[in-house]
């Protein structure tokens, strides 16, 4: 993905590209993470600022292009009997494993939402 | 000669609103070929020119990785159409851009209509789509689809797109150093074969490879493009 997405495929060399596995993401901007929690264990009605992914290539490239971009406020919208989220201004239905993937950051503020 | 036409865009965005205003009453439904999605086909005529437009499933971004996009990604490529209109909903802008993104890097024959723009002013949005199209490099066309705004001006737009005349800058999105280097050498092993290369646009094939999208490493092994399958490690 171009643009924001750079910073996570950016400096990667053209050797890793076979790299399948499961590595977690260095976060994002360097920042001090205070609560860094994964998405599925955010109630209803809470918002998150993504930091990570924890998950191989496949799901990752997946994820960035559904929108959930580092740095992206995500809220959850419903969670039961699916989790339902909001990012970027649309909804989208997660499996709980896949939420259980993304990680969030819980500090209000500094987060990157378009609308 | 009947222009094709395919609408394209997220879900949600006001696609099928587009689609009967362009068509009004001149459409059918049917299956796309071997599964159950709907595909809506319709006609119309705007200064003499007759128009065959196909609504396209809503997709966030053009990978094989579910039926929708699969269907999508197909028709664009595989049926060429004259144009490709892709919808972008204003109110939600950085979003759509994404598949914006996407199709450029397919050198698809691009209008964006930049729909919703009621909704989007009522959230206080102003655009410039003079420079956006300046940016991306394609026509520009606020609509509502919902009042039939912007649609006389959308229809014109195809018929000059479809003609090839208007005068359009090439945008190219830049990945960087790293991948520009190896993108380049993948093209000019890719305009070898100029069968491969006059089907497919070069970069965009360079690109998926990189990406190891399926359906592209499909098309390289088709062609036999072995030197292109090493480069990223590719054996069968
Ligand atoms: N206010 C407003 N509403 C619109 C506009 N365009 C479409 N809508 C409404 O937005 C909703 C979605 O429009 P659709 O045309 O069904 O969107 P779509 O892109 O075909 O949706 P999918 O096929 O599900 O991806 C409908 O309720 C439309 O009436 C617009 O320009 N302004
Ligand atoms: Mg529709």
């Amino acid at each position: 993905m171009p643009g924001r997405g750079g910073r996570i495929f950016g400096k990667r060399g053209i050797n890793e590209l076979g790299d399948e596995s499961g590595d977690i993401n260095e976060p994002v901007d360097g920042k001090s993470i205070k609560s860094a929690i994964p998405l599925g264990l955010l109630s209803e009605g809470e918002e998150g600022i993504i930091i990570a992914h924890r998950c191989g290539r496949g799901l990752r490239r997946r994820l960035l292009e559904l929108g959930f971009t580092p740095s992206s406020r995500v809220r959850v919208v419903s969670s039961f009997p699916g989790l339902i989220v909001d990012i970027k201004g649309s909804r989208i239905a997660l499996g709980r494993g896949v939420a259980m993937k993304i990680i969030v950051s819980l500090n209000s503020g500094g987060g990157k939402d378009d609308n | 000669m009947i222009i094709k036409v395919a609408l394209i865009g997220n879900p949600n965005v006001g696609k099928t609103a587009i689609f009967n205003a362009l068509t009004g009453s001149r459409q059918h439904v049917g299956n796309w070929p071997g599964v159950t999605v709907e595909k809506k086909e319709g006609r119309c005529t705007h200064r003499g020119a007759e128009m065959e437009v196909v609504d396209l499933p809503g997709i966030y971004s053009l990978t094989a990785s579910s039926i929708d996009e699969r269907i999508a990604r197909n028709y664009i490529i595989k049926e060429r159409p004259d144009v490709v209109v892709d919808i972008v909903d204003a109110s939600n802008i950085e979003r759509n851009l994404y598949l914006t993104l996407l199709l450029l890097e397919l050198e698809a024959n691009l209008i964006v209509a930049l729909n919703m723009m009621d909704i989007a002013a009522s959230k206080g949005y102003e655009f410039d789509t003079e420079k956006l199209s300046l940016l991306l490099g394609v026509p520009v066309i606020p609509t509502v689809a919902t009042t039939h705004f912007g649609i006389r001006e959308l229809k014109d737009a195809i018929i000059e797109a479809a003609s090839g005349k208007n005068k359009r800058r090439k945008v190219t999105i830049g990945y960087g150093e790293d991948l520009e280097t190896e993108i380049r050498r993948i093209e000019e092993m890719i305009m070898e074969d100029p069968h491969l290369s006059g089907t497919y646009p070069p970069r965009w094939l360079a690109i998926k490879i990189l990406e190891r999208d399926e359906e592209v490493i499909g098309i390289l092994e088709r062609y036999q493009k072995k030197d292109v399958l090493e480069v990223v490690g590719w054996e069968k």
